[in-house]
């Protein structure tokens, strides 16, 4: 039988740390098989995102129930995040080099 | 999408700051944003500067104390802007945690009325970006030997993490930077090292700046209008 484990009531409404989850991951067993609830979870870092990921593809048997709509979207950019190829498409920005305060204060000021 | 909010620019404000850190003004005197980067750039907390360890229950600690900050002030008390803010706050504190090899983080979160503006500040006493490319030993042959080029790679997503356990994109500067600039219309400031990175509308570049001014650390600068653009969505941001 799955056990339920209400991630809200253990670990609260927002999800911030990676470290969360990996203690979450160091509490299940790899005999046992898990129901993450995810209900009354609103928010969720990428960081926690992605250690979530990594728990749902390792060797314990885990699912994940009652995703709030930003949970979704979130594990579903971070798992596109590991199969797609890295982008630079922000490009080069300008280094400007400065030798006095003066110059730095021009370039600030400069539109 | 709202036209952009003319509020004080965050160029001005930095003008303003390398002043003071160089000729060791007071930061008594002067504008909160700007008093708060002094102290943080001074090493010193003040009523507003709030430090923070890197464990978990002190980052939902910090995060909720930051949020509240500025609930009042929000027009809908934080309803749109708190996915955001939670998005934006979570990017730049994990980074310290990932990447800046301390324990301590230093975080501002306040309204400035004047300016309509949330005024954000996280930063770190790390090994700054440059340093933690070397440490990772990674893009080593794009990286030079500045902070400036350090800076300009991250903005750029160059990652210093490794596939498999983990999403490699990077400090996700770039995609932050966006959000902000392009979403939220506001502006985008990154201190590391004695290189200065700035995304504002009609500004973007990094500065490598002279030997007298030199963060050791990192501190992440943001400005943003306190009312949510219409049309704005968080999803447009987080590919």
């Amino acid at each position: 039988m799955k056990q339920i484990i209400n991630i809200q009531e253990q670990y609260g409404a927002e999800l911030h740390t990676r470290q969360m989850m990996e203690r979450l991951a160091a509490n299940l067993q790899p005999e046992n098989e898990y129901l993450l609830d995810m209900s009354g979870v609103g928010q969720i870092s990428r960081s926690a995102a992605d250690e979530l990921y990594n728990l749902t593809h390792s060797d314990i048997r885990v699912d994940l129930i009652n995703l709030e709509p930003f949970v979704e979207k979130m594990l579903s950019a971070v798992t596109k995040g590991r199969f797609l190829p890295r982008q630079h498409t922000a490009g080069d920005m300008p280094i400007i080099h400065c030798t006095t305060i003066s110059s730095v204060q021009r370039q600030l000021m400069a539109k | 999408m709202q036209k952009r909010t003319d509020i004080c620019s965050l160029e001005s404000t930095l003008s303003l700051f390398f002043d003071c850190v160089t000729k060791h003004r007071s930061s008594a005197v002067i504008a909160p944003f700007l008093g708060a980067m002094t102290c943080i750039f001074r090493g010193q907390t003040s009523e507003a500067v709030v430090p923070f360890s890197l464990d978990d229950e002190s980052i939902t600690k910090v995060i909720a104390q930051l949020k509240e900050n500025v609930r009042p002030y929000s027009p809908d008390g934080l309803q749109t802007f708190n996915m955001p803010l939670t998005y934006l706050l979570d990017e730049l504190i994990c980074n310290i945690q990932q990447h800046a090899q301390t324990d301590k983080g230093y975080a501002y979160l306040m309204y400035n009325k004047a300016a309509k503006a949330i005024e954000i500040i996280i930063a770190d006493f790390g090994i700054t970006i440059y340093g933690s490319y070397v440490a990772a030993q990674k893009h080593l042959d794009k990286l030079g030997d500045s902070d400036a080029d350090a800076l300009n790679l991250a903005q750029n997503g160059y990652s210093v993490k490794n596939l498999p356990d983990t999403e490699n994109r990077g400090y996700g500067i770039s995609s932050n930077m966006k959000m902000v600039v392009e979403g939220l219309l506001g502006e985008f400031a990154v201190l590391s090292g004695n290189a200065l990175l700035l995304q504002a509308s009609n500004n973007r570049k990094i500065l490598a700046l002279p030997s007298e001014i030199d963060f050791k650390g990192t501190m992440v600068m943001v400005r943003i209008p306190a009312q949510v653009p219409d049309g704005f969505n968080l999803y447009d941001y987080m590919s």
